[in-house]
């Protein structure tokens, strides 16, 4: 905007030693605004800066809300502070980031913290000398937000403090940054719509030309002395500096036109700014552009306006430096910054905000002599001008916001589209952003997950996962420990403690002990007798191991199980199923199982679906058989001792 | 409108009290006396002026004689259902074994709170927004240091201490048992996003009173991990109301078994066609105030803030014996005290003596309690004491120490010998 913005010009961030020598506000170069933290917030600052001297800074900021559009689209800053004190223990504003993490010690500390991401940094910060002390020490601190701010906010152990001064949003007080074209373009609007009173067209004052603008109706103001032609339809908003000549037919829209512009006829005008001095020629349509001007010399002649030849089109986004030209019947692409300058020589004092963006420039293509054409690319044959390349900054010498740098890498927008005036999909993309929950928050419970709600079926594989798992270690572990002829009884002690360790029962740790005396018995190759014959030997060496292992009543109904499960593999089909009964019954002689186990096998074998493998098992003839025979001693005599029973047993095996 | 008595009360009376160990050895918690009542007695009461008709009593094993006979007793105006469970259990465990006998949305009541009426406020609270999960947190009580000087926060157990992230408008957006949280406490964006303010503290202390949607108990039959509603259901539920349905793995359903839990939300079926995500230009309202998807899950907490209501858990021992102290302060006013108290309260001793009581000559009393048939010996001195029924305390004996403790429940006479 030509005039009006109250904008400061300043090179770089200024520091400005107030008065009292003591305090020192930063204010960033494109701040704007109407409220006045200045003089509320130095008194204060002193204050707390007396009863705490610890206290660095007080920072300003802005109730806007998350998703305003004052905020730049790569700004998403979280702001933790303390409820009643107001210091910053958390600042964030990194675009990769959809976390943020508090530090427990603060809480503990303020008790309430409100975390806001509301807040709108304006960039106003009122410092103690410490400030220039701290940033001479650290040297590493290269920004004031991301670093120095991130940093010593979240620094629990040096005690230093930065304060918030929030200006609610409800007050009549505005302020935002001109951080960048699109935002130049909001507080545009914003002040033509008078939502920034008393900084307003009609009595903003810059420059000295003149400052009074006649308002008419939906927001449209007039130098004194414009004379439109009757076919010229202005829409809302538009601003019309002093000698501005208008050809016929012309439409403009929301736009803002400096003093002396030339706008030749049938030209469409939106969302664009034409700096004083600058030419749109006939039928030339201009759409969210901003036609630039060395707009404050007081000379006509030095200001060098840019100038978009008859019939050229200029879309959204485009920004034309002073001195350049579109030529005739040009089209341009969306997005495109057309500069006369070359690298080296670039003077960023004219364009508004972008100082930063310019100085960057180093590329070694499109390099055009000063004034010169781009020969005929771009700009067509007549233009002036090489088109801005924003591929190759590299420069990382940004006063603030570098997380923006940071952020352009992470997130998949193009940084240049998000500083430009249209960039609708860019909005919409910042307004979707962490609209969604990621499930990671799960991660906070860490090992507490199976007490989480998450799927129900996923806990459950993942627990099968857990117990595979335990009955692999615990079988290696006994395999390690047999082979390497470890006793027994330490076997025993290292599993227990492992079983501890997982949390799991005496049970589990059985099926893995059986797995490996029937392994070690070779029930997968061996067959009929000598199998047998294996097993009992192994067993025989491991029964003191199972037998501590086999702690509660009907556990030991679990090794027959195992042993049913082992049998029942497909590899197992001629050895161990063959075989299946005496295996068992080599079980209840050695004592592993007892007869109440077997009786309670039987009890759910028979309950057990027909059809199924483990009904089938059992059906075998020889199994029935046991079980018969089984039967028969129990109801025969309760007292028929175990002897006779081994006796029976062994003829059966004979 | 919408009173407390449309929801289901169940009282958790079966909680073991080791945190009140040795007191608990012979009484269980439930029925430990504040100013010669038993702890149940003032949830009962409670119930009762929230014109409740009856109450769900869960007893243990251990607790279920005592309950049983205090029942006997009792003559208020409710109709009290007991249900015991088996075991020692946490509470989630405990609510998953009475799940049969509870028909709709209900209140839960810990067996050990004293609390003046919140139960209309939480219930309106909890129809009014249609909330699935309301409880109460209340805001801890600033304490003098130990000069007495300075204001300072009083000091609670770690396993007590929540992360409580509340938005403005109450809803409960985090909530973490402190012992939780290892190194840092991650916020998602996306929170903030949705609720701009979150005002995250440890001062909020969660007092174990819950109203809790009936397809809870569903939820809870399914996540058989959970054992505590305090620390783990609630706030995986907490964490639950964000997820997306559609991305979230398997969506929740709420499954809703009453006939007044469907009525209470029967345009949950309306909600169904807006969409569940906030609209993109839903900036400036708090979406959270918006119309609840069909399966979004919603947590609402109501904060009492300090001095409004009374409200206090006799969990420690410490917590116990300032109920105590408390409530006899009130007394002293007695109109202010909203608890039926038994009557022999002393106000120039600010001590309540028990029926049947034999206070020897030259006695000095302050602060106390003193249970019924208790024999106090010749110029004993009683300050800040709670001495239970039938306490013999000899002559010229001085239990005045300076941190109050409650002498042994006597049966077996324990009597502090004259000097």
């Amino acid at each position: 905007m030509p005039k009006g913005t109250g904008e400061r010009k300043g090179g770089g961030a200024a520091v400005e030693e107030q008065e009292q020598k003591l305090q020192a506000i930063l204010l960033a170069d494109s701040f704007n605004t109407n409220f006045r933290p200045i003089s509320s917030d130095m008194p204060k600052h002193k204050e707390t800066k007396k009863a705490d001297p610890l206290t660095l800074m007080t920072m300003c900021f802005k109730e806007v809300g998350a998703v305003s559009s004052a905020r730049p689209i790569l700004d998403s800053l979280v702001v933790g502070m303390s409820k009643a004190t107001q210091q910053i223990v958390l600042f964030q504003n990194n675009m990769e980031e959809a976390c943020l993490d508090v530090n427990p010690i603060f809480l503990e500390e303020h008790g309430e913290l409100q975390l806001r991401s509301d807040l709108l940094d304006c960039h106003v910060d009122v410092c103690s000398p410490e400030v220039l002390v701290q940033l001479s020490d650290n040297f590493d601190y290269q920004d004031i937000r991301q670093h120095f701010v991130a940093y010593e906010a979240a620094n629990h152990e040096l005690g230093n403090k930065i304060l918030a001064h929030v200006v609610p949003d409800a007050g009549a007080s505005f302020a935002v940054r001109v951080h960048d074209f699109r935002l130049y373009h909001e507080v545009c609007r914003d002040v033509i719509l008078r939502w920034m009173y008393p900084l307003v067209p009609d009595n903003a004052t810059t420059g000295g030309v003149q400052t009074q603008y006649t308002y008419s109706r939906v927001c449209n103001y007039k130098a004194p002395g414009v004379n439109l032609p009757r076919s010229v339809r202005l829409g809302n908003g538009v601003v019309i500096g002093a000698d501005v000549t208008v050809g016929e037919n012309t439409v403009i829209e929301r736009s803002v036109i400096g003093d002396g512009c030339r706008i030749g006829q049938g030209v469409t005008l939106v969302d664009s700014y034409m700096w004083a001095g600058s030419e749109v020629g006939d039928g030339a349509r201009v759409e969210g552009a901003i036609v630039a001007s060395r707009a404050m010399t007081k000379t006509p002649a030095a200001r060098g306006g840019a100038i978009v030849r008859a019939g050229a089109v200029v879309p959204r986004g485009c920004v034309l430096g002073p001195d350049t030209i579109v030529g005739e019947g040009v089209h341009l692409a969306e997005f495109t910054r057309v500069t006369s300058g070359r690298a080296e020589e670039e003077d960023d004092d004219d364009w508004g905000d972008g100082g930063g963006d310019d100085e960057r420039e180093d590329s070694d293509e499109g390099v055009a002599p000063e004034g010169g054409s781009d020969g005929g690319g771009v700009l067509g044959p007549d233009g002036v001008g090489r088109v801005w390349a924003s591929e190759d900054k590299q420069g990382s010498d940004w006063e603030d916001d570098h997380s923006m740098d940071s952020a352009k890498e992470a997130v998949d927008v193009d940084k240049v589209r998000c500083e430009s005036i249209g960039c609708v999909e860019e909005e919409a993309w910042k307004r979707n952003r962490w609209t969604e929950f990621r499930d990671e928050e799960d991660d906070l419970l860490d090992d507490r997950d199976l007490s989480d709600d998450e799927n129900g079926g996923l806990q459950v594989m993942a627990a099968m996962d857990g117990s595979e798992a335990f009955h692999q270690v615990v079988k290696d572990m006994l395999l390690n420990g047999h082979q390497e002829g470890h006793p027994l009884d330490n076997l025993l002690l290292e599993i227990k403690s492992y079983k501890f360790a997982q949390n799991r029962e005496f049970k589990e740790c059985m099926r893995p002990a059986v797995e490996l005396v029937l392994d070690l018995a070779g029930a997968d190759t061996g067959n009929g007798m000598a199998l047998v014959a294996a097993v009992k030997t192994q067993l025989r060496h491991w029964k003191p191991l199972l037998s501590k292992l086999n702690v509660e009543a009907g556990d030991d109904v679990e090794m027959i199980k195992v042993v049913e499960s082992y049998a029942l593999r497909p590899e197992c089909e001629g050895t161990l199923r063959a075989v299946f009964r005496y295996v068992v019954q080599s079980f209840f002689q050695e004592e592993m199982v007892s007869e109440d186990c077997l009786e309670r096998w039987i009890q759910l074998r028979r309950a057990t679906p027909q059809g199924s493998p483990e009904r089938g098992l059992f059906e075998q003839k020889e199994v029935q058989a046991f079980v018969a025979w089984l039967e028969d001693s129990e109801s025969s005599s309760g007292e028929e001792d175990d002897d006779s029973d081994d006796e029976a047993s062994t003829e059966e095996d004979e | 409108m919408v009173s407390a008595s449309d929801l289901q009360a169940v009282i958790l009376a079966c909680e073991d009290g080791k945190r009140l160990y040795p007191l608990t050895q012979d009484v269980p918690a439930p029925l430990l006396p504040v100013l010669n009542n038993p702890l149940l007695h003032y949830q009962l009461e409670l119930l009762e002026k929230a014109g409740y008709t009856e109450a769900l009593v869960v007893c243990s094993r251990v607790t279920e004689v005592g309950v049983a006979k205090y029942k006997e007793t009792y003559t208020g105006a409710l109709t009290l259902d007991l249900v015991v469970v088996n075991g020692s259990l946490d509470t989630a465990e405990v609510l998953r074994q009475v799940a049969g006998s509870i028909r709709s949305d209900f209140l839960l009541l810990p067996g050990d709170l004293v609390c003046e009426e919140v139960l209309r406020d939480l219930a309106e609270l909890h129809v009014s927004k249609r909330s699935d999960v309301t409880m109460v947190v209340k805001e801890e009580a600033p304490v003098k240091d130990a000069k007495g000087r300075k204001t300072v926060r009083p000091k609670r157990d770690e396993e007590d201490i929540d992360y409580v992230g509340l938005t403005q408008s109450g809803r409960l957006v985090i909530k973490l048992p402190k012992l939780f949280v290892e190194e840092a406490l991650r916020i998602q964006k996306a929170l903030l996003r949705r609720h701009e303010t979150v005002t995250l503290s440890t001062t909020l202390q969660d007092v174990s009173v819950y109203v809790l949607a009936h397809w809870v108990l569903g939820f809870l039959d399914d996540q058989r991990a959970i054992t505590s509603v305090q620390n783990e259901l609630v706030p995986a539920l907490v964490r639950r109301q964000f997820r997306n349905p559609t991305t979230g793995g398997e969506p929740l359903t709420k499954r809703v078994g009453s006939v007044a839990g469907e009525a209470l939300r029967g345009d949950a079926m309306v909600a169904r066609m807006s969409s569940w995500r906030p609209s993109p230009d839903g900036d400036t309202a708090d979406p959270g105030e918006g119309t609840p998807g069909v399966n979004e899950v919603r947590c609402f907490a109501l904060t009492l803030r300090h001095g409004e209501a009374y409200c206090s858990q006799a969990k420690t021992l410490a917590a116990y014996c300032t109920i105590n102290r408390e409530l006899l302060t009130m007394r002293e006013f007695s109109d202010k005290c909203p608890w039926s108290m038994p009557d022999g309260f002393r106000p120039k001793d600010s001590t309540l003596v028990g029926e049947g009581c034999h206070l020897g000559p030259k006695g000095t009393l302050k602060f106390s309690v003193i249970g019924q048939a208790c024999k106090i010996g010749e110029k004993a001195k009683i300050n800040n004491c709670i001495i239970m029924d039938g306490v013999t305390i000899g002559d010229k004996s001085d239990p005045n120490i300076r941190y109050p403790v409650a002498p042994r429940r006597n049966r077996k006479r324990t009597s502090f010998e004259p000097q």
